[in-house]
């Protein structure tokens, strides 16, 4: 029981990871991404490219952040830019077409073959208090820590962070304060990307890098965003364990094949009582 | 669904006599890539109803057509009901289960409400695979034979149903467009505010939409089982329900024309791509299509056809 609910955890910590990068999007230019698990396969497809080319791990990881980021970057300037302010069935739409797009660009660059990916922890187990835990589940929970803890400061303690606040608080109010909402927008889905390729370098390794692995992350990274209340970036993380643990819970005590529902379940039967998620904010409409 | 009135009169005898035409070209695959337009054309139609006029994202297209594509899958073999019942019947259960499931959804704001929809297609799909001897698990099962009062229908005989099914479905909408739902809907797309202060009832005008795009869909999918003559759970896929929103999108929101045109494009498509043997870029065409649409066509295709009708009147 500890052992699948530290599992679960260490599981929920790479969907809270992605669902970061969706509501970090949605929260600073309103766009629903559905692209984003794409974007992230294509991103642990360029780190596996650099990997066959011989290049040292930490160097893979710096490169992969960067083009994660460029990739963020170009996206957010040619496609999505056009699609803010619009209304969310437009930008999200969009996106729709870009999750198609992204699918067929990696099949033509890497094929439709699974590859191995290597990560960063070793698998061994280690015993903590009568629960054995795998080392890779501590370096995924320590990794999606550490990041936390490096946004929640770039948020609260860097100018950068609290203008970046302040554009998705009000973005008029922003403007007129002098900050550079387009460069903001711009620097979001960096951000998001660059989020996006850390959890893609910790789930490889655990499922197979194929074209398809991101497709039910981004499934479950939905709910946990949506649990979290689609505004909050803490609560997005908070989703992703309980969708982790729940998924997990279920594949060891009711039936492996259920894992795919019962969050989805449970994700309905939170938003039936709370209709705006665990960490509600309410954002009124305006007339 | 205003450009039922804007369209030259014409235009629907004339798009019924070409359907007509169509079986006697020999060779069954025209026909078969027909039917499966008529079938997408029904389906694009019940998201248009939703989207056209609640605005809101549901990606639970899959959802209502797989239910319709094993309902009458199961009901004619297991139950051993006619094919024109059993479709009937279906389709009923498609909107029963897509009522129940919007009554709790509908009331939410539409991101959580698209990720809700989202859920739905998760579930279902599972549901299909574990369902055990019922749905015939991960394998499917083999769809009814088209049989009409103990007769067995051909090609061309369930095309020629498709067509009847089809448009008794239009002259529903049409009808309905007129009545004070239809009224209340456009009520409703100007602007929710506006309509509830006027007394209308929005979110069971909304339910109601919820309920015909299940019906629509339900009935699509009704169709499909015995054109493929076979069932399996990738009715469910969530790529079912992205085509139906990427043929609205790409056709024209809010139109009938456009639920057309949307529907000829996206089943039509992959067609020509495989007989010009580009098989590998049909993900990325719609894909393309949509976002530009989106940029240079916002009122889809249809749009194209529209504009030349504002300049001559």
């Amino acid at each position: 029981m500890g052992q699948m609910i530290v599992s679960g955890i260490a599981l929920g910590a790479i969907y809270g990871l992605v669902a970061l990068g969706i509501v970090l999007v949605f929260k600073a230019t309103g766009v629903l991404n559905f692209a984003h698990g794409e974007s992230i396969m294509i991103s642990t497809f360029v780190a596996f490219s650099l990997i066959k080319l011989g290049v040292p791990y930490w160097l893979v990881v710096i490169l992969t952040l960067l083009f994660a980021a460029l990739f963020g970057m170009v996206i957010e300037r040619f496609i999505i830019r056009r699609f803010v302010g619009k209304s969310l069935l437009v930008s999200g739409i969009a996106t729709l077409g870009l999750f198609l797009l992204f699918g067929d660009l990696a099949v033509w660059i890497w094929g439709k073959d699974p590859f191995d990916f290597p990560g960063p922890f070793s698998q061994k187990p280690i015993v903590v208090a009568g629960i054995a835990i795998s080392a890779a589940d501590i370096g995924i929970v320590g990794t999606a820590a550490a990041l936390a803890g490096a946004l929640f400061a770039f948020f609260r303690f860097t100018r950068l962070g609290i203008a970046m606040q302040a554009c998705m608080e009000n973005p008029v109010a922003a403007q007129l304060m002098g900050i550079p909402t387009r460069r903001i927008y711009s620097l979001a889905w960096m951000l998001s990307h660059m989020i996006g390729a850390i959890a893609g370098l910790l789930i490889a390794p655990v499922t197979f890098l194929h074209f398809t692995m991101m497709q039910h992350v981004l499934h479950f990274a939905f709910a946990s965003a949506v649990l979290g209340g689609i505004f909050s970036l803490p609560g997005s993380l908070i989703g992703g364990i309980v969708i982790g643990i729940t998924s997990n819970l279920t594949g060891a005590y009711i039936s492996s094949a259920w894992k795919e529902i019962v969050p989805f379940i449970v994700m309905l039967a939170i938003l039936i009582l709370r209709p705006h998620g665990l960490l509600a904010i309410r954002h009124q409409k305006k007339v | 669904m205003a450009l039922v009135q804007r369209a030259p009169r014409w235009l629907l005898p004339l798009v019924v006599a070409v359907l007509l035409a169509l079986p006697l070209i020999p060779g069954g695959y025209i026909l078969y890539i027909a039917s499966l337009v008529l079938i997408y054309v029904l389906a694009s139609f019940g998201t248009n109803i939703l989207t056209g006029y609640t605005n809101l994202i549901s990606l639970a297209g899959a959802t209502f057509f797989g239910i319709g594509a094993y309902g009458a899958a199961i009901l004619t073999s297991k139950l051993g009901l006619p094919m024109p019942i059993a479709m009937v019947l279906a389709a009923l259960i498609a909107t029963a289960i897509g009522l129940l499931l919007a009554i709790p959804v509908l009331r939410l704001e539409e991101v959580f409400l698209a990720i809700a929809t989202l859920g739905f297609v998760m579930i279902f799909m599972e549901l299909a695979k574990q369902g055990g001897t019922l749905t015939g698990g991960e394998s499917g099962m083999p769809g009814p034979a088209p049989k009409l009062f103990g007769v067995a229908l051909g090609e061309r005989g369930f095309y020629l149903y498709i067509i009847v099914v089809l448009l008794a479905c239009l002259w529903m909408a049409r009808n309905l467009s007129d009545s004070r739902f239809g009224r209340g809907f456009l009520a409703l797309k100007g602007s929710e505010i506006a309509a509830r202060s006027l007394g209308l009832n929005a979110s069971r005008l909304k339910l109601t939409a919820f309920g015909l795009c299940a019906f629509y869909t339900g009935m699509a999918g009704t169709m499909f089982a015995p054109l493929v003559r076979f069932v399996d759970p990738s009715v469910f896929d969530i790529m079912v329900s992205i085509s139906f929103v990427s043929m609205v999108i790409i056709g024209g929101i809010g139109s009938v024309w456009g639920s057309v045109l949307g529907a000829v494009f996206v089943a039509g498509a992959p067609q020509v791509l495989t007989y010009i043997g580009l098989d590998n870029v049909q993900r990325s065409l719609y894909g393309v299509a949509m976002i530009l649409s989106l940029i240079f066509l916002p009122d889809g295709l249809v749009g194209l056809f529209r504009k030349r009708v504002d300049r001559i009147s």
